[in-house]
Formats: structure tokens, C-alpha cells, sequence
């Protein structure tokens, strides 16, 4: 190995081992043999260890005990949760009739009616179908927004850029937060990312069209890359004061993510 | 998240917050500054950890790891609503609320650390989150190496050129 490589390798070794003996509060003497260039940047991570901001006492306890009482909160819920779940195959479980006779009627019954709903489910009994109706957007919807995306497929881990276009499709002009709290979700009810909303105003005059660009890397909220699936982009409805209207995205692509080239 | 028996989740998540918030603050504070805008972050952060804690899993990432990916992330997004970058200001270092009383050395001492981490904002993304990593999340060389996709050795190797070039801008701002 070439000599004046290792020696450097070696400064940079002692450099960590240094710095993590001052973080852990230990003191040591600094090796003769460095040079000031060392020293100089071994004492500078003082003056960087000293800039640390510090919580407030008040703070750490008030969010832990805000943090603790919501767990206490779900933790309640999921065990009033179970003990209906246990509650209700108890109570389920004595409607089973105990001789076998009867138990064949009540399993016969029991599978007619499950296809007397799914026949009326299906409009079996329906007199005829209604037509579909067909006309403008609704008018409570005034600035409607659609996304977009190059494309629809994506490998995983590939950034997906998506468009956001807002139009004023009422005669008023319209404030509100920008960007709007924009969701990925799965085609279920979990949302795996959450978008907060921006600090900003748009104003759209009547008419008006504005784009916003975003990024989505694929990760969760936690920052973790989300499984291959399909997902859909979801922007809660915005109110534009009292009886106004309302922003709201009327179209938008499914995305699907597959870990297959 | 797997619940040890006798052990419960409000526990584990207790301790857990005990070691790792004031971790999380100095990381968030390293970059933003302001001492409310830090406690809002880390209190998004801990409130995602809590939503999301059924989910994690000790055997695919330590709760370090975990956690300051979180803060990473909330930090990404934040830059990202704002459409800003945090500039450090002497006049919120003056303002920032003290129980100490303010003397001259005092302000002079806040003075000093603002300059210091207008510094560090003005160092490449990289060697940002290293110091970060290396001084506020106390990793070891070893874990940032994984958080950041670096060889071990690179990472010392950087992180003394970076806390460099941070000591001679400093001492070229700071004595003019």
C-alpha cells in the first residue's frame, strides 16, 4: 500500500475516533504525531457540538405526554375492538343449531338467501334499468383539477413526476392554499403518502388555468419504497367558502408500479 | 413492530422517544434553525413515527435508521410547501427565547453558532446531512455508511474534508 495513502487514511480514522470520544463526553489527549491541521479541525467539532440546539424540558414532556395519550387512545379503541370481535362470533356461534338436522336447514336457508340478495343486488328484480343521465359537471365543482403522468407504468424505484392542473371553470375568481394536500394511496382505503398542504395562495381568475408540478419517489411516509401495486392520486376536496364550491380532482391515472423490467 | 409480551407498545415507544427526540431536534435545528419552526418539525416527525410504528419492522432497518428517514423526509417536504430555503438570520438568533440571561458574550456566543450554520447551509447537500448525521443523530460511521449508501471508510475520509472546509469558511466569515 502506498505509505503516504495509509498515513492519510489513518488521520481520518483517528479523526472518527476522536470526534465520537468528544460526543460521548470522554476527553482525550490528541496524538502527538498530528499535525496542526488536525488539531485545528478536532477542536472545531467543539464549536460545532456547542451549536446544537437543545430541546426545552417543557417541550420534551409535553410532546411525549401528547404522543403517549394518543397510543393510551388506540390502544383502547383496538381493545374495545377485540372484545366486540370475540363478542359477536360468541353470540354468532349460538345461533349454529346444535343437531345436525337442523343445522342442514339452517345452512340451506341461509345460502337461499344469500342468493335472493346477490340475484336483487345484481337488479334481477329491477323493473327495468334506468337510463343514464348525462350533463355538465357538477356546479358545486369550480376549480377542477386533473393529473397527469407521462405514463401510467412504472418500475419500481423510478421517480414519478406528476402534473397538477387547476381551471376556474366558474365566472368568479378563486383564493385557496397552494399546493393543496395532495394523497397516494393504494386502490384500498390506505394512503401511503401524505402531501401536506403548501403556505401559499393561488388566485384563478374565471377561466384561469395554473400547473403544479410534483415528484413522487415512490416512498412512504416513513421513506420507505411502497410495494409493487397500483395506486391513485387522491386531493381532498378544497370548500371555497360558504356555498361557493369546491376544488376538486376529476381526473386523474392509476398508477402501477411493477418490479418487472 | 413486534411487541414483546409483558412489555407494552406506550413503553417501548416511550423509551424509544426518550433516546431518539433530542437526537431528532439537533438534526431538524442543524438545518432550520428557529427554535419553534424546530419543535413543529420534530413533533411531525414523532407523530408519523407513532402513526406509522405498527409498521416498522427491527429487522429491516434499526429504529435510528427508521427515524431519521422520517425526519429526512418531513425535513424534504417542508422545503418542499415552502418552496424556500431556510436562511439563518442574526435578528432570530438575537430573538430565540433563553431562560439565561443575555449579556454581551451570550449574544456574541448565539452570533457565533448562526454564523456557523449559515456555513454549514452553505456546504454541498452531502456533506450537510454527514455533519448532521455525524454530530446531531451521533451515528456511527458504520450506520451513516448505510443511510447515506457509502463504503465505511469513505465516510471518515469525508467527514473530515467536510468539518475542513466548514472550520476555513467559518473562519473566513466569522474574522471577516
Amino acid at each position: 500500500m502506498n505509505p503516504g495513502m495509509d498515513e492519510k487514511n489513518k488521520k481520518e480514522r483517528q479523526f472518527t475516533e476522536d470526534v465520537e470520544d468528544i460526543l460521548a463526553g470522554k476527553e482525550g489527549e490528541i496524538d502527538e504525531t498530528m499535525d496542526d491541521d488536525y488539531r485545528s479541525n478536532v477542536d472545531f467539532t467543539r464549536k460545532i457540538i456547542e451549536c446544537r440546539g437543545e430541546p426545552s424540558a417543557a417541550f420534551k414532556e409535553g410532546l411525549k405526554k401528547r404522543l403517549l395519550s394518543k397510543l393510551a387512545e388506540e390502544e383502547i379503541v383496538e381493545t374495545r375492538r377485540q372484545s366486540e370481535t370475540i363478542s359477536f362470533w360468541g353470540w354468532l356461534k349460538n345461533l349454529i343449531p346444535q343437531n345436525p338436522a337442523r343445522r342442514a336447514a339452517a345452512v340451506t336457508v341461509t345460502v337461499v338467501m344469500i342468493a335472493l340478495v346477490a340475484a336483487w343486488g345484481a337488479g334481477l328484480f329491477s323493473p327495468e334499468e334506468s337510463p343514464l343521465v348525462t350533463g355538465p359537471l357538477a356546479p358545486t365543482v369550480s376549480v377542477e383539477v386533473r393529473a397527469s403522468t407521462p405514463e401510467t407504468t412504472y418500475l419500481i424505484g423510478e421517480a414519478i413526476n406528476i402534473r397538477f392542473t387547476f381551471k376556474n371553470i366558474a365566472d368568479v375568481t378563486f383564493k385557496f392554499p397552494f399546493p393543496p394536500e395532495i394523497r397516494i394511496g393504494d386502490l384500498g382505503t390506505e394512503v401511503v403518502r401524505n402531501f401536506d398542504v403548501g403556505n401559499n395562495t393561488m388566485t384563478l381568475t374565471p377561466g384561469e388555468s395554473e400547473y403544479y408540478d410534483l415528484t413522487w419517489d415512490q416512498k412512504n411516509d416513513a421513506g420507505e419504497q411502497v410495494p409493487p401495486g397500483d395506486y391513485q392520486i387522491i386531493i381532498p376536496n378544497v370548500q371555497l367558502g360558504e356555498g361557493k364550491g369546491v376544488v376538486s380532482l376529476v381526473e386523474s391515472p392509476i398508477l402501477t408500479i411493477s418490479d418487472n423490467p | 413492530m413486534q411487541v414483546t409480551r409483558g412489555v407494552s407498545k406506550r413503553e417501548i415507544f416511550a423509551e424509544l422517544y426518550e433516546e431518539f427526540m433530542p437526537k431528532v431536534f439537533r438534526y431538524i435545528h442543524f438545518k432550520v434553525s428557529n427554535q419553534q419552526l424546530t419543535e413543529d418539525l420534530t413533533s411531525t416527525v414523532f407523530e408519523k413515527a407513532l402513526v406509522n410504528f405498527d409498521k416498522y419492522s427491527s429487522d429491516r432497518a434499526t429504529f435510528s435508521t427508521w427515524i431519521f428517514s422520517i425526519a429526512r423526509n418531513t425535513l424534504i417536504d417542508y422545503y418542499r410547501t415552502n418552496k424556500m430555503k431556510i436562511q439563518v438570520s442574526l435578528d432570530e438568533a438575537i430573538e430565540m427565547p433563553s431562560s439565561e440571561p443575555s449579556p454581551q458574550d451570550e449574544v456574541e456566543k448565539k452570533a457565533e453558532h448562526e454564523c456557523l450554520r449559515g456555513c454549514l447551509s452553505r456546504l454541498p447537500e452531502d456533506d450537510q446531512e454527514l455533519i448532521q448525521l455525524k454530530f446531531a443523530g451521533e451515528f456511527n460511521n458504520r450506520q451513516i455508511a448505510k443511510i447515506l449508501g457509502l463504503s465505511e471508510s469513505n465516510v471518515g475520509v469525508r467527514l473530515f474534508r467536510a468539518v475542513k472546509k466548514l472550520r476555513e469558511d467559518f473562519h473566513e466569515s466569522w474574522n471577516g
